[in-house]
């Protein structure tokens, strides 16, 4: 019944809006979740929205559309629109009509549906009929193996999804392996969400927690539960090593189980760690046109060994090579960790339905209220262009006026003034330029890392920094993922790549580990006013303005 | 109660109120002091038809058409038709039609009116009105076929043939007698007639012989020959089914026999009855409406930004008919400003009709008759301004009304019925939309179709109907635009006047947020969604816009004004960004303008503090001086100046005003453009050259001796740089 104390508000359009002050608003939130993703989570008001993937992956999970039409009315604050209702009964009504399994004739797979219409039209569909094999019978069309996921996401495009009733391999066995650190309350959550108690339904698909909040430890806990050879894909031999590093802490794992597979090393082990890089090598001396794994040999890693775990770290980052193998290894468990998952290019419904759907998200600010990570203040600290570099910015093609406007010299200034201020604090500079971090580092005296250092240089850097030796360490975009640095309280941005979102939030991720102080953590952004960095700012932070994080903008004369 | 329509006794009050309330187009003409019946005097159609007769409900429509069939309905024949109605029913609508002039009295019967009974047609021909369709012969003939005695009038013999092909079981005899091919053709041209394949090319309710044939059937028709074409002597066609049926006058035909119909006498006698239904569709179980956001603030919003669009892209008028903008303008418009094309083209033939919008004539091109004239479509700015002024309830209300009274007969009748038709729901509900139709076509004869389609499209565009999830009703402010505008004006002032303002630039507010708040964020915001709530985002180019009518700060001041929670700081600066950013240009006006080839000069000339010059790009600079105190000051430094397009070379013999002497070869040439400041008439050339004289008359001399371009700008001496621009 609706109740004008019930936090939730349905839109026409299918978006939730959750009032967080609302009495019930914990228990609309737990059912709210299960149908729907949330969108953003600014202070007030949280926004959820309803789509027809989110739907199926409900009823994938054993929701009815009757459940979701009652968690809808009974939470609702005015009355839902009867079109929404029959909406969500339409769309969960498509799922599971048709079925993938195993089929034991061909030793493939066969797409199953009861209404032979059905079957016919799905097999006449441009994107499904490549798919589709020969015509087992009236009800049944052979699935080669490897068409798994590309006929999954294509089913979905179709709007017919397929419940996949194939089942997973099992891969090796990973024997005698337990994890030695204790999961917090909402790590369990998310690997049970994830896991589902090995059921079909489960085993596949996103988490999406803050930066901070330990994803890396689910996945050793997601490792520990599979108990199977895991390939764990990663973004940079730092991030691999420092997963090798967790590996070795936290879990019984030994050295001589854990491989790296990166441009460095070739090494594969029953836990074997890849980056992004390495597996998207292009062969150039192979044809264009040649198939996806002659051009890209290390996509054979995938192949190599019988894995029963895949863990794609920072899953928003996966490249479309990585893609296309992931469509071939659908029999696979599969986890994606994230923070933002958040692609410029719009592809967020393909790690949903390539990886699987996203199971467990939690609000950064929910996060940061319960202690788990730090809370951050943000600051945009706006400078002006001298007179001279005015006038240059106003004459230059606008290729070239963001770098004009990111390396203004005024934010030299500015940013001795933050580093003085923060004196005692550990500091990270980021920025985007080579050219004026160089000059950064000149201006602050302190080590400057970017993709031509080398990876021991790297390695020693952050282990100084770590350890406390450098208060002040300047770093290119090489920082903005999966680089764990506890310490790290300070970030200032003095530079970045246009408008981009995610790597707002995950620059602000760096300093967002929990302080053993309990301190607050400060971002700044230096940025300068009226010109095209000003509005990519604006841009920057619509993810953390979404997460509820409020910039303070202060005008640096 | 007798068998006999109980019309002939004075009406007494609830009589006249009951006729009065079938009739909203009259009673409204009478309420507004009008009489009730002059208004359709224009060319189209009779008024009684148009108005009275278009009001009709169900079982009034369907007792004229029975009227009409018989030459007048008894009580009894019509309780016969419509078994299911009670008497009541049938006297209360013998009575409304009565009173309403459409009918009368003539013994038991009940007529049409002469007006009507010419105006209404039905949908086949009568054998009883058989005249002009049937000749004597022919009609003596069916007699002899039927197997009667063929009296000697026309009129009788066509009223006998009535009597038996009305009658239906003397038909069913008749029929039965047929061959199997003639009750075939018989079988497919009824099937034809009911299912609605008719043709009104010549006879109203008449099918096509060959689309309805069979193949054979039709070759035998042609082999033989109609009858009437050139055939051999003697020879006698053998009657084909057609004509078995023909003959009968089981079907009427026309001469050629290539168009038939089935006589209405005949379809009633079928069918059982004139009508398969008389009860009227019950009222509809209401609905209750959600709230929903108060219309007016959008309605005049979308008005406020079609006029801005207009403005900015002046239309084409069509070259045809009213020469309004085509279609396709409106759309493009809608794509424009987010809103819905069919409500733009609304808004935009409304804008037009209230004067808001007028048309402009271009010169003309061509010449004869290639003469075209342009015509564009520009706001009228003091109508435009007056408009705007008004407040929120009085635009709305100004726009409904428009709506309301203009357009054609048909449509503006529609929507009187159709409103007062939802205004008799219970205040706050509406019906389902598929019942609507049903219902609304029941209550009046005209409430059906695109014209019902059009008005209720019309309705929720202007927002004084509500489509909720399919249900269709007023909303409360849609009654109060109707009937009670001193309650609309309390209405706009009523409602929450809070939202939530977030960080993310989301302005979350109540669906029912006070219009008068709602236009304002509107204003500066734009609609994301809307359900239980309506939510907003603050959007740059809206702000700028606003910016340009009144200060950023009042812009921010209206959201910490109806905020419930602290506007958070990156919002408040979002706003003043965007009101700084769309409009950063301001018109000041300048001393003069000062450019050079040579940059490197020029940087030095604004080094001389008293010039005040400032470099605005390489080449060019401003001062605040006047052109006089510039060239004084330079020269004074040792820099020459020369006019604007007036040629001149370096070097001066003396500065005017006394000035010590300067070597020419000292000088660097710098090109003095302009000196006016704004709104000072031009300088005349001698004006300007009062101040530069002497080195033009250096720079004539020096272009003789060859060291500059005869009468052209002087060569600097030195080279500019590359890429000086």
């Amino acid at each position: 019944m609706t109740d004008p104390t019930n936090p939730l508000i349905v839109q026409a359009d299918l978006s939730v809006l959750v009032e967080v002050a609302a009495p019930r608003y914990e228990d609309a939130r737990g059912h709210l979740a299960r149908f729907a993703e949330l969108e953003k989570s600014p202070e007030h008001i949280h926004t959820y929205r309803i789509s027809p993937l989110s739907l199926w992956n409900a009823a994938a999970s054993g929701l009815s559309a009757g459940d979701v039409a009652a968690a809808l009315t009974g939470f609702a604050k005015y009355p839902v629109a009867p079109a929404v209702l029959s909406q969500v009964h339409d769309l969960m009504g498509r799922y599971g009509r048709l079925r993938l399994v195993a089929d034991h004739d061909t030793a493939g797979l066969a797409l199953v549906a009861n209404e032979v219409a059905l079957l016919e039209e799905v097999s006449r569909h441009k994107q499904v009929a490549p798919l589709l094999g020969d015509r087992l019978d009236g009800n049944r069309i052979a699935v080669r193996r490897g068409d798994r996921g590309a006929l999954k996401q294509a089913l979905v495009h179709a709007g017919w999804p397929a419940a996949d009733e194939a089942g997973y391999e099992e891969g090796n066995p990973l024997d005698h392996v337990e994890l030695c650190a204790e999961l917090r309350s909402y790590q369990s959550d998310a690997l049970a969400a994830w896991w589902r108690d090995g059921a079909l339904e489960g085993g596949s698909g996103v988490l999406v927690l803050p930066c901070g909040a330990g994803k890396t430890i689910i996945g050793l806990g997601a490792l520990v539960t599979g108990g199977a050879h895991t390939l764990i894909i990663v973004t940079s031999v730092s991030s691999a090593r420092q997963w090798r590093r967790e590996l070795l802490d936290k879990t019984t794992l030994t050295e001589g189980q854990i491989g790296e597979y990166s441009g460095q090393r070739k090494d594969i082990r029953p836990v074997t760690i890849a980056t992004y890089n390495v597996l998207t090598w292009d062969d150039r001396q192979v044809d264009r046109e040649a198939d996806m794994f002659e051009r890209h040999p290390h996509l054979a890693l995938f192949d190599q060994q019988q894995w029963g775990l895949i863990l794609y770290d920072e899953v928003h980052l996966l490249p479309a090579p990585v893609f296309r193998a992931t469509a071939r290894i659908q029999a696979v468990r599969r986890l994606g960790l994230t923070a933002t998952l958040v692609r410029e290019d719009g592809k967020e419904p393909d790690v949903f339905s390539l990886i699987g759907p996203k199971r467990y998200e939690v609000p950064w600010r929910e996060l940061e209220g319960l202690g788990w990570i730090a809370p951050a203040h943000c600051s945009e600290l706006r400078v002006r262009l001298g007179d001279e570099d005015r006038l240059r910015y106003a004459l230059a093609e606008p290729s070239e006026r963001h770098h004009i406007a990111a390396t203004a010299p005024a934010k030299l200034a500015v940013l001795e003034r933050l580093v003085a201020q923060h004196r005692g604090d550990r500091i990270l500079v980021i920025g985007q330029f080579v050219d004026q971090l160089e000059r950064v580092a000149a201006r602050l005296d302190a080590p400057l890392i970017t993709g031509r250092s080398s990876q021991k240089t790297r390695d020693e850097r952050f282990e100084q920094f770590r350890a406390g030796e450098l208060p002040v360490l300047v770093v290119s975009k090489i920082a903005n993922f999966s680089i764990d640095l506890p310490e790290a309280n300070v970030a200032i941005q003095v530079s970045g790549q246009f408008g981009s979102r995610q790597e707002e939030a995950q620059r602000l991720g760096r300093i967002m580990r929990p302080k053993s102080d309990g301190g607050q953590a400060s971002f700044y952004s230096i940025v300068t006013a009226e010109t095209v960095e000003q509005a990519f700012a604006l841009n920057r932070q619509r993810f953390l303005a979404e997460q509820g994080y409020s910039y303070d903008i202060i005008d640096v004369d | 109660m007798g068998e006999v329509w109980e019309v002939a006794d004075a009406a007494d009050r609830a009589a006249l109120a009951d006729a009065l309330a079938a009739q909203p187009l009259v009673a409204r003409r009478i309420a507004n002091g009008q009489p009730p019946q002059v208004p359709f005097t224009a060319m189209r159609a009779n008024p009684v038809v148009e108005e009275l007769f278009a009001s009709l409900d169900l079982v009034g429509t369907q007792l004229c058409y029975l009227a009409k069939l018989n030459g007048g309905a008894t009580l009894a024949a019509a309780r016969i038709e419509a078994p299911e109605l009670d008497v009541a029913t049938l006297q209360r609508a013998a009575r409304r039609l009565q009173l309403s002039g459409l009918a009368g009295l003539a013994g038991d019967r009940l007529v049409l009116s002469d007006v009507l009974d010419d105006a209404l047609s039905l949908s086949q021909p009568t054998l009883t009105g058989a005249g002009e369709y049937l000749t004597s012969d022919a009609a003596g003939q069916a007699c002899a076929w039927l197997g009667l005695e063929a009296p000697r009038r026309k009129g009788e013999r066509i009223a006998q043939l009535a009597g038996v092909l009305g009658d239906r079981d003397r038909l069913i005899a008749t029929l039965s007698e047929l061959g199997p091919a003639a009750t075939e053709v018989f079988e497919r041209v009824l099937a034809a007639t009911l299912d609605g394949h008719t043709h009104g090319y010549d006879v109203p309710g008449s099918v096509l012989v060959y689309e309805v044939l069979p193949d054979e059937l039709q070759r035998s028709r042609h082999r033989f020959g109609h009858g009437y074409g050139s055939r051999a002597a003697g020879v006698v066609p053998p009657r084909s089914p057609l004509d078995e049926l023909c003959d009968r006058q089981l079907l009427g035909s026309n001469w050629s026999r290539s168009q038939v119909w089935v006589w209405a006498e005949t379809l009633v006698a079928l069918r059982g009855r004139l009508f398969d239904r008389w009860t009227p569709h019950p009222t509809p179980s209401s609905v209750a409406l959600p709230p929903v956001p108060h219309p007016a603030a959008a309605v005049a919003g979308a008005v406020r930004d079609l006029l801005a669009h207009v403005a900015a892209n002046a239309p084409l008028g069509k070259r045809t008919g009213g020469c309004e903008p085509p279609v396709k303008y409106w759309r493009s418009a809608a794509k424009a400003l987010g809103l819905v094309a069919e409500q733009v083209l609304l808004l935009g033939e409304l804008a037009i009709r209230i004067g808001l919008l007028v048309p402009l004539t271009g010169p003309t091109t061509g010449r004869g008759r290639n003469a075209t004239t342009d015509i564009r479509w520009h706001p009228e700015p003091q109508r435009a301004a007056a408009f705007d002024a008004l407040p929120l309830g009085e635009r709305w209300a100004m726009i409904v009304d428009q709506w309301l009274h203009d357009g054609a007969l048909e449509a503006c009748a529609c929507r009187v019925l159709l409103l007062d038709l939802l205004c008799g729901l219970p205040a706050g509900h509406g019906v389902r939309a598929s019942e609507l139709g049903p219902w609304a076509a029941d209550r009046h004869r005209l409430l059906r179709g695109a014209v019902l389609d059009d008005a209720i499209g019309a309705l929720l565009h202007l927002g004084v109907a509500v489509d909720s999830g399919g249900v269709i009703g007023l909303g409360e402010s849609g009654r109060a635009v109707l009937h009670d505008r001193p309650a609309l004006a309390q209405l706009l002032e009523a409602g929450a006047s809070t939202f939530v303002c977030q960080p993310d630039h989301s302005v979350i507010a109540p669906a029912e947020l006070r219009p008068a708040v709602a236009e304002q964020l509107r204003r500066i915001a734009t609609l994301e969604s809307h359900g239980g709530a309506t939510v907003w985002r603050l959007d740059a180019a809206a702000i700028g816009r606003e910016a340009l009518r009144r200060p950023a700060e009042q812009l921010v001041a209206f959201l910490h004004e109806h905020s419930s929670v602290p506007v958070p700081a990156s919002v408040e600066r979002f706003v003043l960004d965007s009101a700084r950013v769309v409009a950063p240009l301001t018109v000041s006006p300048a001393g003069c303008v000062v450019t050079g080839v040579d940059v490197v000069a020029l940087a030095d000339a604004a080094r001389i503090k008293a010039a005040k010059l400032t470099v605005l790009a390489p080449g060019v600079a401003v001062s605040p001086l006047s052109q006089d105190k510039v060239t004084e000051v330079l020269l004074a430094k040792g820099i020459a100046l020369t006019a604007a397009g007036r040629g001149g070379g370096p070097g001066a013999d003396t500065a005017p005003g006394g000035l010590p002497a300067i070597d020419p070869a000292s000088v660097t040439p710098v090109w003095l453009v302009a000196h006016r400041p704004l709104g000072d008439p031009l300088p005349s050339i001698g004006a300007i050259g009062a101040g530069v004289g002497p080195l033009q008359h250096a720079a004539v001399a020096a272009s003789i001796a060859g060291d500059g371009p005869p009468g052209g700008r002087a060569r600097p001496r030195r080279r500019p740089p590359k890429d000086s621009s």
